[in-house]
């Protein structure tokens, strides 16, 4: 094999395929771009799936109320959204981004009609001979199963219901699969390592490594001659002899890995120490609830559902114009009342968490929370 | 959730398809970005950016391959786009020889894990760290990679032969410290 070839393999082996921490924030700055839900993409989709015209017509007529007034009140962004299909994604996010200040809602039902409707319009009104094209050609290359034209037939809020439901169940799958990030190495430094005595020339230490902390694998590196041989004990009961084993734990907690080295002329030396295995923190956080007493969801609990957070650093609750309505540093639980102490009307809420988790490392999340009324 | 399932529900808009798909590949894509960009920040503006093309162009997806992958492409092209704009100026050090690695510097790179030599590409000067991405690790030949960046094809194979002549003076650094950290014992 040729060192080119060589070096190929070596490289694609080992990074393709590698997984870095990404912060919660990375989302939040790509949602607030991206169109309201049921927004541009599901008019693009429309167009793909070769939903006849009359979907975006009826679209058109129902949110001619809402959209359309802001969209004949803004000529400018009227004309760049008759584009082609691709600046027009663009363009749209922009628009929806727009839309979202000029009404001051947050992802609310209004919104969610408003959006659609509004793509349909310009497209109807600005330049139908582009939308009847997308219709005519998008024909050709349906390749949709029946259920997907029904589900968007059967309006924007069961197609919603129903991914919702599969996300739920996407995220325990992605759980398994998203994998520790160097960052939060090298910002939880090892457990403290307690100095083996160096009069000897044989030494016995090692440092140990979180491959993937989602799965609890762990890597341990010795600190000392390879000539020597090695017997790694892990407190779960497991034994390796290699010079740098790789090991999976069953089960999160604190563990004791000894390491004896032993050289060719049989001395021995021992190190052992411990460290601690616990799968990064989660946050998971409801997104609906009722204040009140009726005894169900009368309160939300931001740390409830969590996983391996070990405290709350604090916690902002704003209602769409961007007033406080709930700020914390000890408490994650919000009532749902005001600081003056009213239950708040119902409607859309936004938060920002910060939690340090159980291995020390700080996260954030924000995200939106409707609010019922009982 | 299946490529298919991520996909249709991007295209129908849903929020939370999308942050599905986002939590799917953004952990990969992230090391691709910072593969090629020169910090984190840099990285997570390429991320976002690219992001954005996915959901913008998610429904160019033709389906017959990877979902992962064409991901990926479109990650790689926004990184490129993304260093041409920077133009960066400040010349990077060129090296005059682009000796080729021997044996045990190849074996010295296998005994690396991918923690280290993602470190190791990290630090690699930005002028050769896009041709040895490109050709290393995703595997595109030097023509392709010309027509990628916009360079010549012998341009492409000069800038990844002083890729591997700094790969081993970067290596004889390593060893050296590794040298270090074993006699601090």
């Amino acid at each position: 094999m040729n060192t080119d070839q060589h070096i190929k393999n070596l490289f694609s082996a080992k990074l393709k395929e590698t997984e870095v921490g990404v912060p919660d924030h990375l989302w939040v700055g790509i949602e607030s771009r991206l169109p309201l839900v049921g927004g541009v993409p599901a008019a693009t989709a429309v167009a793909k799936l070769g939903i006849v015209k009359w979907v975006a017509v009826l679209l058109a007529a129902v949110s001619t109320i809402g959209g359309g007034i802001y969209l004949l009140s803004n000529k400018e962004n009227t004309v760049n959204i008759s584009q082609n299909a691709e600046s027009t994604a663009s363009k749209h996010s922009e628009k929806a981004s727009l839309l979202n200040q000029a009404t001051n809602t947050l992802s609310s039902p209004v919104a969610i009609t408003q959006s659609p409707g509004s793509a349909a319009v310009t497209n109807e009104t600005e330049n139908s001979p582009v939308v009847s094209n997308r219709f005519v050609s998008s024909e050709g290359e349906v390749q949709s199963a029946p259920e997907e034209n029904d589900a968007i037939q059967n309006g924007n809020s069961s197609a919603v219901i129903s991914y919702h439901e599969n996300s739920h169940e996407g995220e325990k799958e992605f759980e398994n699969t998203r994998e520790s990030s160097f960052k939060s190495e090298r910002n939880n430094p090892s457990a403290p390592v307690t100095e083996p005595p160096s009069t000897q020339a044989l030494t016995a230490s090692f440092k140990e490594i979180a491959v993937d902390r989602e799965n609890l694998c762990w890597f341990f590196i010795p600190a000392a001659d390879s000539d020597a041989s090695f017997e790694w004990t892990i407190s779960d009961g497991s034994v390796y002899s290699d010079l740098s084993p790789r090991h999976t734990f069953s089960a999160e907690g604190e563990y004791k890995v000894a390491l004896s080295v032993t050289d060719r002329v049989g001395n021995t030396k021992f190190y052992e120490k411990s460290i601690s295995v616990y799968r990064p923190g989660k946050l998971v956080i409801v997104n609906s609830f009722s204040p009140g007493s009726n005894g169900k969801n009368d309160v939300v609990d931001f740390l409830a559902q969590s996983r391996n957070i070990k405290g709350l650093n604090s916690l902002l609750v704003l209602d769409s114009q961007g007033n406080t309505m709930y700020k914390s540093e000890t408490s994650a639980v919000w009532n749902g009342e005001n600081p003056f102490g009213e239950i708040a009307p119902a409607g859309s809420y936004r938060y920002l968490i910060s939690v340090t988790d159980i291995n020390g490392q700080k996260m954030e999340k924000a995200g939106a929370l409707q609010l019922f009324r009982e | 959730m299946t490529d298919i399932e991520l996909v249709k529900g991007c295209l129908s808009g849903n929020r939370e398809v999308q942050k599905a798909l986002f939590d799917c590949y953004a952990g990969k894509m992230m090391a691709v970005c910072l593969r090629y960009t020169e910090n984190r920040e840099e990285a997570e503006d390429v991320l976002q950016e690219g992001f954005i093309k996915v959901f913008e162009k998610i429904y160019q997806w033709e389906g017959s391959g990877s979902l992962g992958g064409w991901i990926r492409t479109i990650m790689i092209n926004t990184a490129l786009t993304f260093l041409r704009s920077r133009k960066k100026t400040n010349g990077h050090t060129d090296l005059d020889y682009a000796e080729e690695l021997n044996a045990g510097e190849i074996s010295a790179l296998d005994r690396l894990s991918a923690e280290e030599l993602m470190e190791l590409i990290d630090r690699m000067p930005p002028g050769y760290k896009s041709v040895f991405n490109l050709f290393a690790i995703e595997g595109y030949g030097h023509k392709e990679i010309a027509e990628m960046m916009g360079i010549s094809e012998s341009t492409s194979k000069t800038q990844y032969l002083k890729a591997k002549g700094w790969l081993k003076k970067a290596l004889e650094n390593i060893e050296k410290d590794v040298g270090e950290y074993r006699s601090t014992y």
